[in-house]
C-alpha cells in the first residue's frame, strides 16, 4: 500500500511565507475489477500521488506540482509557485488580500481504511458473476466491475490549517442485458457501495444479490417494454434521480464562479426558484444526523466544510463558493474549493447535494398519478448556465390510472430547472443517496447527490 | 529529464527475471505549463511536473496491469511485484497478448514545438480576449485555458518493440457564453491542438466560425412546434455523432457482448455511401497520435467507412482475438477522424436547400442504447426557414437513431476544421424528429 509521509509537510515550511500558501501532498488510488461475460476484462490499480503549492497573491495565484516526496522537492515547488504568482500578478491582479478568518482547523486521521488485494475484488465479482449466471437465466449478458477510489491528503495552509484527510469509497456496478421483443439489446446498470473500503462498503453480498433480483425483473421489463412519448409529462423521479437534479440543474448553476461567468442564477438570489416544498442543501460531512455519503470536513483552501442551504422552502438563499468568490460577494466560505489530484488547482465543487425528503409515500405519488412516468434509473445527465438539464433515462416505467404500467426503452427528459421545480407537487418522504459517479468540470471529482421522489412536469424525448 | 528507455530496459529485464512470459512497460514524463483566465482576468499559471508509468504483466496467459507516477528503480520494482500480486486474480486467457516478435519494430519520432514561449502564450490570449471583446461585445468569456505540454513516451515490450515520443504542443480551451441584460444563452465550449501560437485566434477555426454564431445566442427563444427535418452540424458536433456511432457499432464492448447491430455487416453498406472516414491519428495534419496501439503493434491509419461501407471494427486485439476478427490498426478509435466524403457543397448551398431544419452546435444527451436510439438537447443551434438561418433557439430536443441518421446524410460540406485532432466537415442530416417544448 502507498502511504503518505506524514512527515513531509510540516508547518515550518511556510513560516515565512508572505501570501496565503497552501502546500498539499495527496495520493489517489484506484483499484478496478471487471467481468464482461464472466471474462476478466480489467485487473487494474494505481496510485498517483505527488506535491503541489499553491500561492495567492493579491488575487492572482501561482501553482506548481511534482511526483516527487523529497523535501527538497517540496521547496523547489512552493518556490515555483510564487515566482508564478508574480509572473501571472503582471497580467491580472486585483486589490483582493485573501485572508484566513477563524481559528486554525487541525484534523488528523480518523477511520480505519484496508488497501485490499486485488484477489479480493476477483473473488468479489466472481461471486457476483456465478449468483447472476444461477439466477438469471434469461439475459443475454452481464458484466460485474468492481471499483474502488481512495483520495488521502496532507493539506498545509499557511497558519491556519494542518489535516491529513482520507477519503475512500468502494462500488460494485452491475450491468445486464436482454434481448428485446425489438430484436435489440437492452441494458440496466446500476451500482451499490458507498464510502469506505470494499469491505466495510459492501460488509456482506446479500444486498448485492437484491440488486442483481431487482435488476433481472427489471431488464426483462425493459425487453417488453415500449417507447416513450416525446413531449410534456408528468413524472414521477425516483430519489437518486432527484438527486442528479439536485447536482446538474441546480447545483451547477450557482457555484459562483459559473455565477459570475453567465449563469441564470445570477439574476435569483432571494428569489422564488422553486415550489414550496423544495429545500435543497449542500451537505458538507453530516446529512439529516447521518455521515454524508463523502464526507468534507475542511476544503483545499483551508476553509473548515459547512453546509450551505442552497434553497429554502423554494426561494434561492446561497451560492458555493471559494475564498475569492466569497470576497467577491461579502460572505463567508463554506469550504467547497476541492481538487482532484495533487496536480490540479481547487474550483469550486459540491460535495453532498440533495433535496429534502418531504411527507408523501411514493406508493401514494404513483396511485394519484393518472397519466404519466415512473423514471427510476439515469445513466448521465449535463447542466448548462441557463438552468436547462438534460438526463438520459435508463429504466423508466408508464404510469396509468394510478398503477406501473410498461417498461419504457431508454429516453432522455429535459427542462429548465427553475421552471420545472416550480411544478413540483409532491415530495417523497424517503431520501436515495448515490456517490458512485464523478461530477466533471475541468477536472472530475467525486461527489454524493441525493434526493426523494419528486413528481414534476417535463419534457421528454421519444416517439 | 530521465532517461526512459535505460529505466525501461531495466525494469523488463526485472520481469522477465521473475517469470512473465510477456511484458509491456510504459512511461511517459512531461512538463506542462498552463495559463488560465477565467471571469474576466488572468487568475493562475501553473507549471506541473509529472511522471506516469504503465507496467502490464502476462504469465500462464494470466493478465495484469497497475499503474503509478514513479519511474525510480525501487518503485518500479515495487509495481512489479504488485502486478505478479495481482494476477492470481485473472482467469488464463489465450486471447492475452502482447505483439510477437515477428511483427516487433523499433520508432521514434520527435515533433512539434517542445518549450513553451510563455511569453508568446500570454501575448496570444491577451489579444484574443482584446479581438473579442471588440468584434464580440456580447460575448462573456467565463474560461479561457491556453496551456502547452512537453510530453516524453517510451513504450516497450518484452518481444523487443519500442517507441520512443517526443511531443511538444499548445492546446487552447475556450468556454464562453452570450450575455446581454437579463438574457444569457447556454454555454459554449470549442478548442484547438496547435503548434503555431502567432496566429491570431479568432483568425483561425474553430473561433472564426463558432462565435458569431454564439454572440446571437442571447436571444433564444423555444421552437413553437416540433417538425420533422433536416439538421446541419457543425464539426465540433458531428464529432460527438461519429463517436457515439463508432463506439455504439464498432468498439470492444459492442462486439464483445454481441450487442453491435452491425457484428454481421463488415463489408457492407452501412453509413451513407458518399461517407469516407478515417481513423488517422499518424497525418501530418494532427498532433500527437501514438506510433504504437496499446498492444505494441505499430499503429497505422486506417479507414472505418469507405463509401459507406464498413472497413473494419474498432478493436484492441484482445477483443479481434476473443471475437475472431481483425484489430484495429492503431488504438485511437474515437479521435483523429478525417471525413472526406465523395461529393460535397459550399456550407451555404448545404443550408440553401433546407425549407425548415435546425443548425446545430452542440448536443447534449444521454449515451444511446446499444441498439444506436438516442434523444437528448439541441444546444447552441439556429432556426433554418426557406435555405436561411434565421432566430438562435433554446429548449429543443432531438430523438433519434445513430444508424438511420447515418443513412439518411443530406450533403456535405465543402469547407471542414481541423482542430488539430481532427479534420471535420458540417453534415446535413435529413428526416429528422425536432421536438419542441
Amino acid at each position: 500500500m502507498t502511504k503518505l509521509n506524514a512527515k513531509l509537510l510540516m508547518p515550518d515550511l511556510l513560516a515565512n511565507c508572505e501570501d496565503r500558501t497552501e502546500l498539499r501532498y495527496q495520493n489517489n488510488a484506484v483499484r478496478r475489477f471487471s467481468l464482461t461475460s464472466g471474462q476478466v476484462s480489467s485487473n487494474y490499480r494505481s496510485d498517483e500521488r505527488g506535491v503541489s503549492a499553491r500561492v495567492l497573491r493579491n488575487g492572482v495565484a501561482g501553482f506548481a506540482a511534482s511526483p516527487l516526496e523529497d523535501p527538497e522537492t517540496v521547496r523547489r515547488v512552493l518556490k515555483e509557485a510564487e515566482a508564478n504568482a508574480r509572473i501571472i500578478g503582471q497580467y491580472g491582479a486585483a486589490v483582493t488580500d485573501l485572508r484566513p478568518s477563524g481559528p486554525a482547523y487541525k484534523r488528523e486521521l480518523r477511520d480505519e481504511y484496508e488497501d485490499l488485494e486485488q484477489s479480493y475484488y476477483g473473488e468479489v465479482a466472481r461471486k457476483l458473476d456465478a449468483y447472476i449466471l444461477k439466477h438469471c437465466p434469461k439475459i443475454k449478458d452481464r458484466v460485474v466491475s468492481i471499483y474502488s477510489d481512495k483520495v488521502e491528503k496532507i493539506l498545509l495552509v499557511s497558519q491556519d490549517c494542518r489535516a491529513h484527510l482520507r477519503t475512500p469509497r468502494s462500488y460494485v456496478y452491475i450491468s445486464l442485458m436482454a434481448d428485446s421483443n425489438k430484436g435489440d439489446t437492452v441494458e440496466v446498470f446500476q451500482a451499490i457501495g458507498g464510502y469506505g473500503d470494499l469491505k466495510h462498503a459492501l460488509p456482506s453480498l446479500e444486498s448485492a444479490y437484491a440488486l442483481i433480483d431487482r435488476l433481472y425483473q427489471q431488464v426483462l421489463d425493459k425487453a417488453q417494454g415500449v417507447s416513450a412519448k416525446a413531449g410534456v409529462h408528468t413524472c414521477i423521479l425516483g430519489g437518486t434521480l432527484a438527486g442528479m437534479l439536485a447536482h446538474e440543474a441546480v447545483g451547477h448553476t450557482v457555484e459562483s464562479d459559473l455565477v459570475l461567468g453567465g449563469s441564470v442564477a445570477a439574476k435569483l438570489m432571494d428569489k422564488q426558484v422553486a415550489s414550496p416544498l423544495i429545500s435543497l442543501t449542500d451537505f458538507a460531512h453530516t446529512a439529516l444526523g447521518q455521515p454524508a455519503p463523502l464526507p468534507v470536513y475542511v476544503d483545499d483552501e483551508g476553509t473548515p466544510a459547512e453546509d450551505v442551504e442552497i434553497i429554502k422552502d423554494g426561494i434561492l438563499r446561497s451560492y458555493m463558493h471559494n475564498l475569492e468568490t466569497a470576497d467577491h460577494f461579502g460572505v463567508r466560505p463554506q469550504g467547497n474549493a476541492r481538487a482532484w489530484l495533487y496536480s490540479d488547482e481547487p474550483l469550486i465543487r459540491m460535495r453532498n447535494t440533495a433535496i429534502l425528503p418531504g411527507k408523501d409515500k411514493l406508493e401514494d405519488m404513483i396511485a394519484d398519478t393518472e397519466d404519466g412516468y415512473y423514471l427510476v434509473y439515469t445513466n448521465n445527465g449535463q447542466a448548462d448556465n441557463t438552468g436547462e438539464f438534460m438526463f438520459g433515462i435508463s429504466l423508466a416505467y408508464e404510469i396509468k390510472n394510478g398503477k406501473l404500467g410498461s417498461a419504457v426503452r431508454d429516453t432522455t427528459i429535459s427542462g429548465v430547472a427553475f421552471e420545472m421545480l416550480k411544478t413540483v407537487d409532491r415530495v417523497g418522504d424517503r431520501i436515495a443517496w448515490e456517490s458512485n459517479g464523478f461530477c466533471g468540470k475541468k477536472q472530475p471529482m467525486a461527489v454524493g447527490l441525493g434526493g426523494p421522489a419528486l413528481r414534476c412536469r417535463l419534457m421528454m424525448g421519444g416517439e | 529529464m530521465r532517461d526512459l528507455k535505460l529505466i525501461a530496459d531495466n525494469i523488463l529485464s526485472y520481469i522477465k527475471e521473475q517469470g512473465a512470459e510477456q511484458a509491456a512497460c510504459k512511461l511517459k514524463q512531461s512538463v506542462t505549463s498552463e495559463i488560465s483566465y477565467l471571469n474576466g482576468k488572468f487568475s493562475l499559471l501553473r507549471t506541473l511536473e509529472d511522471e506516469i508509468a504503465n507496467l502490464e504483466i502476462i504469465q500462464d496467459k494470466r493478465y495484469a496491469s497497475l499503474g503509478g507516477n514513479r519511474l525510480d528503480d525501487a518503485e518500479l520494482k515495487t509495481l512489479a511485484d504488485d502486478c505478479f500480486k495481482g494476477l492470481a486474480s485473472a482467469d488464463p486467457d489465450e486471447a492475452r497478448r502482447f505483439v510477437p516478435a515477428g511483427e516487433a519494430v523499433q520508432k521514434e519520432k520527435t515533433s512539434g514545438v517542445l518549450e513553451a514561449d510563455r511569453e508568446a502564450m500570454f501575448r496570444l490570449l491577451q489579444e484574443f480576449i482584446e479581438d473579442v471583446a471588440k468584434n464580440y461585445p456580447t460575448l462573456l468569456i467565463s474560461e479561457l485555458y491556453l496551456e502547452h505540454d512537453y510530453e516524453e513516451s517510451y513504450k516497450a515490450f518484452s518481444s523487443g518493440a519500442n517507441f520512443h515520443e517526443i511531443n511538444g504542443s499548445y492546446q487552447v480551451v475556450l468556454n464562453c457564453s452570450s450575455v446581454v441584460g437579463e438574457k444569457s444563452s447556454s454555454f459554449f465550449y470549442n478548442g484547438l491542438m496547435t503548434e503555431d501560437i502567432a496566429t491570431p485566434l479568432i483568425e483561425r477555426e474553430p473561433f472564426k466560425s463558432d462565435l458569431k454564431m454564439i454572440a446571437e445566442q442571447y436571444k433564444a427563444e423555444p421552437l413553437e412546434k416540433g417538425f420533422a427535418g433536416s439538421v446541419v452540424m457543425t464539426p465540433a458536433c458531428l464529432d460527438d455523432m461519429l463517436y457515439y456511432l463508432a463506439a455504439n457499432f464498432t468498439g470492444d464492448l459492442a462486439l464483445l457482448t454481441e450487442s453491435s447491430p452491425w457484428r454481421d455487416r463488415l463489408g457492407e453498406q452501412v453509413v451513407d455511401s458518399r461517407l469516407n472516414l478515417r481513423v488517422a491519428p499518424l497525418d501530418e495534419r494532427f498532433v500527437g497520435g501514438s506510433l504504437a496501439t496499446s498492444e505494441g503493434f505499430a499503429a497505422e491509419n486506417y479507414d472505418l467507412f469507405r463509401q459507406g461501407k464498413l472497413q473494419c471494427f474498432s478493436l484492441s486485439d484482445y477483443v479481434a482475438r476473443k471475437t475472431g476478427r481483425e484489430r484495429a490498426k492503431n488504438s485511437e478509435q474515437y479521435s483523429y477522424y478525417v471525413l472526406e466524403a465523395e461529393e460535397t457543397e459550399p456550407l451555404e448551398d448545404l443550408i440553401k436547400g433546407i425549407d425548415r431544419g435546425i443548425y446545430m452546435m452542440r448536443f447534449s444527451g444521454g449515451e444511446p442504447a446499444g441498439n444506436g436510439d438516442f434523444a437528448g438537447v439541441i444546444k447552441n443551434s439556429f432556426l433554418i426557414e426557406n435555405g436561411k438561418l434565421t432566430r438562435p433557439l433554446r429548449e429543443v430536443m432531438l430523438s433519434s437513431n445513430l444508424e438511420k441518421l447515418f443513412l439518411n446524410i443530406g450533403g456535405y460540406s465543402s469547407e471542414h476544421i481541423n482542430d488539430g485532432f481532427k479534420d471535420l466537415p458540417w453534415v446535413r442530416f435529413d428526416n429528422v424528429g425536432i421536438s419542441s417544448k
